[in-house]
């Protein structure tokens, strides 16, 4: 197994690394100026990261050539990219929230032990409108039930606006363990 | 030859009076003048000094300089004594006095508020989470460094002063700030964020707030990055969070990461230089909106000094420091702003970082 690890510029995306080791070491970082069509991998993720999904057009043609087999797993910016893709709309979100705490919402019951979990947010924008026939939402947050963490419905797509590598966040263990239940589906 | 001082172990200086001077040139990088160090000077007990931009120049070249100074620099000692806190200000001749700088920002409040404005507008567009915010300050003065070493020593206390005659310019460093602290493979940062008068409660004022709890958690983040960068087969973990730190100016809360690590100074310096928390999250972009917002380049501000020998080194972050050229003394101040910043408070904290120096 490999996993191609796209940062855009991020200062998380060696903690992202470190959380996704123990479901595989083979972890390519490549800088999201860096990639090319022929970068294979079983799963990709795309790191959190300053601006806005519109300002990395050239990772969102990557995705959209990527198969729809190869997953993918999106966190924060790498949510609103695939949401992005996807026709969705992404705006700012008042006042923004870095490295604040919320609670998550489960409504899905495959997810249900993470329910209430503490989990960290980094964001200044979020998903206001998804695609509802593409998107089943996973979980929101507590307090401004906002979406925190969408699975595509066709393509092999999973995304969290949350951030399971911040030590803010409460059992990452288990957000991994949900991660690779996710990939053997 | 001038003395130089820096920290060493708890209460411990080094204070040393025989040494060379080895300056990296300008066409050198940081990390190629370093390596050459380590190869020649291994063993010997050294202190090094390493200006805020670092390897990157490019991106600072049209800011103004306060003055001339050299990218990095390395004092290989040849002699010296290890003095607790009373022996040192015992060596130093100079008298104690009250002294009675009267410093002038060399940026106005409006203009300082204006720029806090327009970083939070930055951080509503999503472009960075947090950017630190500093400028610098002036005064003129007629005392010797030793002087105002000795003189302001009880007033900024923190584990991490030092003095260095460098080539241009004396640098008298009261920094409270662990950076990087290397003992055999255990590699440790204390990054501060979140700051109070000590007027104000502890407990109620900076504990209690949301504001000052996520500027610290956002740099514990990004160092627990910076340091995992270092390593694939160990992990950084955070041994504890806000903390207080009290100090006889100003009240603070830091936090503790630490990683086990073989790599050596320049390979844990390319991936954490220069320090989160005078910098921002995330950092290449925070670097950038610093390029375009400040006036001047920080140089010696910001930047880390400390001691090296062999694989050991343990550096602070170059705040709370007097750099003296000639007849002049400056002091930089900064505050890390996020979008719940209020413009006029960060102002204030600004000024309470200079610890009750005279501020026009």
């Amino acid at each position: 197994m490999k996993i191609l690890l796209v940062d855009h510029d991020d200062s998380f995306t060696y903690n992202l690394q470190h959380w996704l080791t123990p479901l595989c070491a083979n972890i390519q970082v490549v800088n999201h100026r860096d990639l090319q069509k022929n970068l294979q991998a079983n799963l990709i993720v795309l790191s959190p990261g300053p601006k806005n999904a519109i300002d990395y057009p050239h990772v969102l043609d990557f995705i959209s050539q990527t198969s729809a087999r190869t997953a993918v797993y999106g966190v924060c910016l790498g949510l609103q990219i695939l949401v992005h893709a996807s026709g969705g709309k992404v705006s700012p979100y008042t006042p923004p929230l870095h490295g604040k705490k919320s609670k998550l919402v489960i409504l899905h019951k495959n997810y249900y032990s993470l329910n209430h979990t503490q989990v960290a947010r980094y964001h200044s924008l979020y998903c206001t409108d998804y695609n509802k026939e593409l998107f089943d939402l996973l979980a929101v947050s507590d307090k401004d039930q906002i979406p925190m963490w969408l699975k595509h419905k066709q393509k092999k797509w999973m995304d969290v606006q949350f951030h399971p590598e911040s030590f803010l966040t409460e059992q990452p263990e288990l957000h991994l363990k949900m991660l690779i239940d996710w990939l053997s589906t | 030859m001038k003395p130089l001082i820096c920290f060493y172990q708890e209460d411990q200086y080094i204070y040393s009076d025989h040494y060379n001077i080895h300056s990296c040139k300008m066409e050198t990088s940081v990390s190629d003048f370093l390596n050459s160090i380590e190869a020649d000077f291994k063993k010997e007990l050294k202190i090094i000094q390493i200006n805020f931009e670092y390897n990157n120049f490019a991106l600072f070249k049209n800011k103004k300089e306060l003055y001339s100074s050299d990218k990095a620099t390395v004092y290989v000692i040849h002699q010296h004594k290890i003095l607790s806190s009373k022996q040192l200000i015992y060596k130093i001749p100079s008298t104690m006095t009250n002294l009675m700088h009267q410093f002038s920002t060399l940026e106005e409040k409006e203009s300082f508020i204006h720029k806090v404005e327009k970083i939070k507008k930055e951080i509503a567009s999503g472009r960075i989470y947090q950017v630190n915010l500093t400028a610098p300050l002036v005064s003129e003065t007629t005392h010797t460094p030793e002087k105002i070493f000795k003189n302001y020593f009880e007033k900024f206390n923190g584990h991490y002063k030092a003095l260095l005659p460098l080539q241009n310019y004396d640098l008298i460093c009261f920094s409270p700030e662990l950076f990087l602290k290397k003992q055999q493979r255990n590699l440790k940062t204390q990054p501060i964020k979140g700051s109070l008068s000590n007027k104000f409660n502890f407990e109620k004022e900076l504990i209690l707030s949301a504001k000052e709890e996520a500027e610290l958690s956002m740099i514990v983040d990004l160092m627990r990055n910076d340091f995992n960068r270092i390593e694939q087969t160990t992990s950084a973990k955070v041994n504890f969070h806000r903390a207080a730190m009290k100090l006889n100016y100003i009240q603070h809360t830091y936090s503790e990461i630490e990683i086990e690590t073989d790599k050596n100074l320049v390979q844990i310096l390319e991936a954490t230089l220069p320090g989160g928390s005078i910098s921002g999250c995330p950092k290449i972009e925070s670097l950038n909106v610093i390029a375009e917002f400040e006036t001047y380049k920080r140089q010696a501000y910001a930047g880390t000094l400390g001691w090296w020998k062999n694989d050991d080194f343990c550096l602070n972050l170059t705040i709370r420091s007097f750099i003296k050229v000639k007849n002049q003394l400056f002091y930089h101040a900064g505050c890390g702003i996020v979008y719940d910043s209020v413009p006029e408070n960060e102002w204030t904290e600004f000024i309470l970082k200079t610890g009750s120096l005279n501020v026009q």
